[in-house]
């Protein structure tokens, strides 16, 4: 199945685990003050959910990005064109059924009907297949693409288009798009098999009935002895016989038509959902173009460092974007973690947010709004977020402790070198000495798992107890300014 | 031909169907199997199965078994269709087969195994192996013909069907074209499978035959030198092999069970000895727990009663020894971890299962059947009775039983006897008895002469996320 996202498809088991509670951070809000269709906002969720740590597969998606973004190729026309692989077959299947559905227990010659009917339908289906697929060519023949994604359909679809073979299909098609039984002949053979019965049964030649007279001269059996007679026996007359052997050959000829249409829909049927994130892509570049944000890909490096980052949320759903505080962020190769720390209403879920989307816009192939930034690529990304709605809405009669706590496990469990675990205001339900200790010992086992963290949190027990620790850096959000992050002893309250 | 018996009608007696009802057999084996069990062996039959059954445990040989059931089957499958042939075309090409089925379990019924019963199943073999090589032989011609007349072009039109040799000189069917194009632009159809047959009807079938009349000839005078060479006498190896498949898979699951099993080793004097005796027919019910017991009825002190509390497990002893009797005389391993039995010649049971309303009331039933019973026990017999004379008054029943025990011990017959009567005792017969260990049953048969934490920290611990947990798991990845 070729893709535009995966350059080298992922087997389920190559991605890191998905991305959840991706409500938390604003997700849903952000697609959809980019796109308001739904259909669009489901199909870029469902890519952020599962971000790349290949630099290689990031980088595939950005080079097509850009061809669209620089309209090398309309992104439009080839998304309709696509489109109709799975309108074909999908039409094609529920005639299929429809058909199926109104002849329930029917004689043989209705059967035998029905089974031209059901070629007619199928070898209709092909050709328009075998047609768009040439209306395709035209087009990315005419496009100047660079990316390496839309090269490599524009190479299969080409192969197929130009193929003589594909010549050889469409003429079948022609042929059993107006079949009919009347006036014509039919030439069919067949092995009779072990058991005596007839196998292998296949339709050679269909002529007009007035070609209906012996040959001279045949080949007999596994011998190829020439005969130089013709030899020739009429049947008596059954009335089954005709229905029977025609229905077969010709729900044959119909099944191999059908195997060419899933094929070639199961090929180029996944491009146009693909087609959804790149449709998703070009209008949230446009969104940011159009507020006049900054907005970046970011560099891949060992460490992250990114100037003037925003917040996404913000930024598209503030009446004036202009008012949106920019922070910068850095997480270096050798960081263990980062507490940030603050007041109420400091900005610090805000600033966590917009760390958490730019690591998932970036490792997703899309651009961040941010004046500049390099991005370690994060083997898996962990959210999560204090939330008190399984609680009000009741689960088993555990408590918002023992809830947040099995959350928490999910993550302890999944979480590998190389992962980010982000979270926000966790453990704040219970006795803070003890949540304190109790999350300080699960940080601990992440670090040594490899894993790093970036916590918010009000457990200032917390904060004094990685005081001094090498790795782990604690911020303080309106510290110096209104929004702004610092170091923690750089705050005016720590100065004074 | 058998594999069950060196000789023929080589049966030591005959044991009763209501035997096998009165035990649950029959809801424990099939009926072949039943079927073998009704005719207790010699001791020279019952050697011979065991031989084959230890060779049943040798993977070599149950592969040899197996095989030459399968080729047996196919030849009875075979059989079977060209007896239902519905026209000449069905039946040519399908006496191929049947005769190819014929010469192949033939040849596989010839093994380099080394037992009693398959040197007497080669002996009645070797004609048949000349016959399955002449048999072949012809078969190669027969092949030939049938693949010069296999390959049938038609022409259907609105006149009709005519058959011809080949269509349009062996130009693709249209389908293979279209699979063809489709893997020439990448599209594999390798899975793409078309198996199907269709039986032709007779007027088409007739059309062919006119068509190669010659050949079709030649096929049917092929036909006639090779039936008389074909003996089915063969196929009534499939009845005997079923019961050694079915005696096998029973030991199998026991075995899975942990309920061990072994060989019994013929005795020449009257006796049941067995050690570790366990009832298989709890199998059947899905009990996975047996508990063992052990028989041990000699020569002169074979007469018990079993007598203890209800549910404390007698009727299972008797029929643990009853179902294993009759294993042993039909040559099958017993579920026991030793034993020595008698070749007994005649079995017999007595399990009343509801009150009855026959004609004379069931005591005068019962006292009928038993005296006919009686009549015929010797010291070959085993008799199995369970609460028989129930529908007596106690004092009249421990009359009866007493006296029928005297009779049988006298004659020299084996029997256990269930029964709840009391004044048994009075009597010199001796009894086994259930233990009770306090108020729980043992169903053992034997001889009688009479825990300060935060509520946080706990939580965490539940989910293995505390601090002792987390280390663990470093320390285990």
């Amino acid at each position: 199945m070729l893709s535009l996202l995966f350059d080298v498809p992922l087997r389920e088991k190559d991605f890191p685990p998905p991305i959840a509670h991706t409500c938390d951070i604003m997700l849903d809000n952000v697609l959809a003050a980019v796109a308001p269709d739904i259909r669009l906002q489901n199909a870029a969720l469902k890519v952020l959910c599962r971000p790349l740590v290949s630099e290689r597969e990031i980088t595939y998606r950005r080079e097509i990005i850009e061809d669209f973004l620089l309209h090398r190729l309309p992104l439009s026309k080839t998304k309709e064109l696509f489109g109709k692989f799975c309108d074909y077959e999908s039409e094609y299947l529920s005639r299929k059924k429809q058909m199926y559905r109104m002849s329930g227990g029917q004689d043989g010659t209705a059967k035998m009907l029905d089974a031209v009917r059901l070629v007619q339908f199928a070898a209709d289906t092909l050709k328009k297949l075998l047609c768009l697929i040439k209306d395709i060519h035209s087009l990315m023949c005419a496009a100047e693409t660079s990316s390496q994604g839309i090269e490599k359909i524009a190479r299969r679809i080409s192969a197929i288009a130009e193929s003589p073979d594909t010549e050889v299909l469409l003429k079948y098609a022609e042929t059993f798009e107006h079949y009919t039984l009347e006036d014509t002949v039919q030439s069919v053979k067949f092995v009779i098999d072990v058991s005596g019965k007839m196998s292998r049964l296949g339709l050679c030649k269909v002529s007009a009935a007035t070609s209906e007279k012996p040959e001279s001269e045949l080949l007999f059996g596994i011998f190829k002895k020439k005969k130089t007679e013709m030899t020739e026996v009429k049947a008596q007359f059954n009335p089954n016989d005709k229905a029977l052997i025609m229905t077969n050959v010709i729900s044959d000829i119909a099944a191999a038509f059908e195997f060419v249409i899933n094929s070639v829909s199961d090929e180029f049927g996944g491009i146009s959902s693909d087609l959804m994130f790149y449709d998703f892509a070009v209008k949230y570049c446009e969104a940011l173009d159009k507020i006049g944000a900054a907005c970046c890909f970011a560099e891949f490096s060992e460490s992250t460092k990114i100037s003037g980052l925003y917040d996404l949320y913000l930024l598209l759903t503030r009446h004036d974007p202009s008012t949106v505080v920019p922070n910068g962020f850095a997480l270096n190769k050798d960081s263990k973690g980062i507490i940030i720390e603050g007041d109420n209403s400091s900005g610090k879920t805000v600033y966590l947010r917009s760390i958490a989307s730019a690591y998932i816009f970036t490792q997703s192939g899309l651009p961040i709004p941010a004046e500049s930034a390099q991005v370690a690529l994060q083997n898996g990304i962990f959210l999560q977020t204090a939330s008190a709605k399984n609680t009000l809405e009741g689960s088993d009669g555990i408590g918002r402790f023992e809830e947040e706590v099995i959350e928490l496990k999910e993550t302890v469990n999944s979480a590998a070198d190389g992962s980010l675990a982000l979270f926000n205001e966790i453990f704040q339900t219970t006795d803070h000495s003890e949540g304190a200790e109790g999350l300080y010992h699960i940080l601990e086992y992440l670090n040594r798992k490899g894993a790093r963290w970036i916590l918010v949190t009000h457990l200032k027990r917390l904060a004094k107890m990685y005081s001094g620790r090498e790795g782990v850096t604690v911020l303080q959000m309106g510290g110096t300014a209104k929004y702004k992050v610092c170091a923690a002893g750089d705050s005016e309250e720590h100065k004074g | 031909m058998t594999i069950l018996n060196l000789e023929k009608s080589s049966a030591g007696g005959s044991v009763p169907r209501s035997v096998f009802a009165d035990l649950h057999a029959e809801k424990l084996l099939a009926e072949n199997a039943v079927k073998v069990l009704s005719a207790p062996c010699r001791k020279e039959d019952i050697l011979a199965r065991q031989e084959i059954f230890r060779f049943m445990e040798s993977e070599a040989f149950c592969e040899w078994f197996g095989a030459l059931y399968m080729s047996l089957k196919l030849l009875d499958r075979a059989r079977y269709l060209t007896d239902v042939a519905a026209h000449k075309v069905e039946f040519c090409a399908l006496f191929y087969e049947y005769a190819s089925a014929y010469a192949a379990a033939v040849e596989s019924a010839d093994s380099s195994f080394d037992a009693a019963l398959l040197r007497a199943l080669k002996r009645q073999l070797n004609p048949h192996l000349q016959s399955s090589a002449y048999i072949k032989e012809r078969l190669e011609e027969y092949r030939k013909l049938m693949t010069a007349v296999s390959d049938v072009g038609l022409r259907i039109g609105a006149g009709g069907i005519s058959v011809r040799h080949q269509s349009d000189g062996g130009e693709l069917p249209i389908c293979d074209g279209i699979y063809s194009a489709a893997e020439n632009i990448g599209y594999s159809s390798a899975s793409v499978k078309n198996g199907r047959a269709f039986r032709m009807s007779p007027q088409l079938a007739e059309a062919i035959v006119k068509l190669d009349s010659e050949l079709f000839g030649q096929l049917e005078e092929l036909q006639e030198e090779i039936s008389p060479h074909i003996d089915l006498g063969i196929l009534s190896l499939l009845g005997d092999m079923d019961f050694y498949f079915e005696i096998h898979n029973l030991r199998k699951k026991a075995l899975r069970l942990g309920i061990p099993s072994c060989y019994a080793d013929v005795s020449d004097i009257p006796e049941y000895r067995a050690e570790g005796l366990c009832d298989v027919s709890l199998l059947q019910k899905g009990c996975e727990s047996i508990v063992p017991n052990d028989v041990d009825l000699r020569e002169g002190d074979g007469v018990y009663f079993v007598r203890g509390a209800n549910g404390g497990g007698k009727t299972t002893y008797i029929r643990a020894a009853a179902i294993n009797l009759l294993l042993f005389l039909g040559g099958c391993p017993v579920f026991a971890k030793s034993a020595d039995i008698y070749p007994f010649k005649r079995v017999f049971t007595h399990f009343p299962e509801n009150e009855g309303f026959s004609e004379g009331g069931r005591l005068e039933n019962e006292v009928k059947r038993l005296n006919e019973a009686v009549e015929n026990a010797g010291g070959d017999s085993f008799l199995f009775l369970n609460e028989t004379f129930s529908g007596a008054d106690g004092k009249k029943g421990a009359e009866l039983s007493l006296g029928l025990m005297k009779t049988l011990k006298e004659r020299g017959a084996f029997c256990l006897y269930v029964t709840l009567f009391h004044d048994i005792s009075e009597g010199d017969i001796p009894s086994l008895t259930a233990v009770v260990d306090g108020s729980t049953r043992t169903y053992k048969i034997v001889k009688s002469r009479d825990s300060g934490s935060s509520y946080a920290a706990d939580i965490l611990k539940k989910h293995g996320l505390d601090r002792v947990s987390l280390l663990g798991r470093l320390e285990n990845a």
